[in-house]
């Protein structure tokens, strides 16, 4: 039950920085330190990092976008705006997660620790990306739209080296690279799903506004992959 | 032919039909689980033939199969673009000697 008042009082105190730009930037990096001692404490209470449940996963990937944000205020975005939501989202969806502090012994591998952590920046880049692409849609301003590219060129990456890792870890673990179920499917979907935004910007065959909503709409395609699956489709029940 | 690999759009059509097909796939294999039980636990190829009766199910593995060769080869093939060679030395040489030679343009 603390737990749920911890969060929600680090929800509460986002959601107020979002009133006004100067009072809000400063509840905004009390609610950012909040949140990392709370990350802290979980990596303390679990004795690893706090990387192998969906709960802590997407606490950590919340930490990550705060902490972009204090980069992008100082040198691009001057007005955050939609961008404080973001640790929101993260802190208000690991709610709904259970909290599960014991891991397996094949999860105990330095290849699932960097999989699940790469993730972790992965999903944060990502969500990101599309959070500015939000911000050129709104206020047309094609630095934005150029920052929203390169971020989600960053996430992508960092999702790629991810999917390698895991599936090095898995071979390690259960002797497979690959398993045919509606997660592992997703995650590729997923995967393709930026690799079509990338390219087709790359090539400035999506252009302006049409790239920025494609870009916008990857983050329904990426948290449906990484939260949607198993509930909606009935994939296998994964702990992270 | 060669043109058609090479293009953008090739790779951007083979990506969006890669995305449907395995849209397909998350649908059908919860809702075929005893079919598909067994699916991890020979090799594909085998676990395909043992299963062709049944190809009104599985229909988008092959699909999923072509696209993959296909964006593999278009992956080669779009070099220009990327300025990266993935092929040999003497094969590229090759290309580009036809090219001159029927006079092609890119």
């Amino acid at each position: 039950m603390s737990h749920l008042f911890i969060l929600l009082f680090i929800i509460s105190l986002y959601a107020l920085s979002l009133s006004d730009d100067r009072k809000g930037y400063r509840v905004f990096l009390i609610a950012l330190f909040l949140h990392l001692l709370y990350v802290l404490y979980r990596t303390f209470h679990l004795g690893h990092p706090p990387i192998t449940d969906k709960f802590d996963i997407l606490l950590s990937a919340g930490l990550l976008t705060g902490l972009y944000q204090l980069y992008l205020k100082r040198r691009w975005i001057r007005e955050a705006g939609y961008l404080y939501l973001l640790p929101v989202l993260f802190v208000f969806l690991a709610l709904f997660q259970e909290r599960i502090d014991t891991i397996s012994s094949s999860m105990n591998s330095s290849w699932f620790y960097l999989h699940a952590g790469l993730l972790v920046i992965a999903l944060s880049l990502l969500t990101t990306g599309s959070v500015i692409g939000l911000l050129y849609l709104k206020n047309s301003e094609h630095t934005f739209e150029l920052l929203q590219y390169r971020i989600t060129l960053a996430g992508w990456l960092f999702f790629s080296l991810s999917i390698i890792a895991g599936s090095i870890w898995f071979f390690l673990a259960q002797g497979v690279y690959w398993l045919w179920t509606a997660k592992e499917l997703w995650l590729t979907i997923t995967w393709f799903y930026y690799s079509l935004y990338l390219h087709g910007r790359y090539v400035n065959f999506l252009k302006g506004e049409r790239a920025a909503e494609i870009g916008v709409a990857g983050v329904f395609v990426l948290f449906f992959s990484y939260l949607g699956v198993t509930p909606i489709l009935g994939s296998p029940w994964t702990q992270f | 032919m060669l043109r058609l690999l090479k293009s953008i759009k090739t790779a951007l059509v083979i990506l969006f039909l890669s995305i449907t097909v395995f849209v397909a796939g998350s649908i059908y294999i919860p809702r075929n689980l005893s079919l598909f039980s067994d699916i991890n636990d020979i090799p594909l190829f085998r676990w395909l033939s043992l299963n062709y009766s049944s190809i009104g199910k599985t229909f988008w593995i092959y699909l999923a199969i072509f696209l993959m060769a296909a964006r593999g080869s278009e992956k080669i093939c779009e070099r220009e673009i990327y300025n990266v060679s993935l092929l040999p030395k003497q094969i590229e040489r090759c290309f580009s000697n036809r090219h001159k030679a029927s006079g092609f343009r890119e």
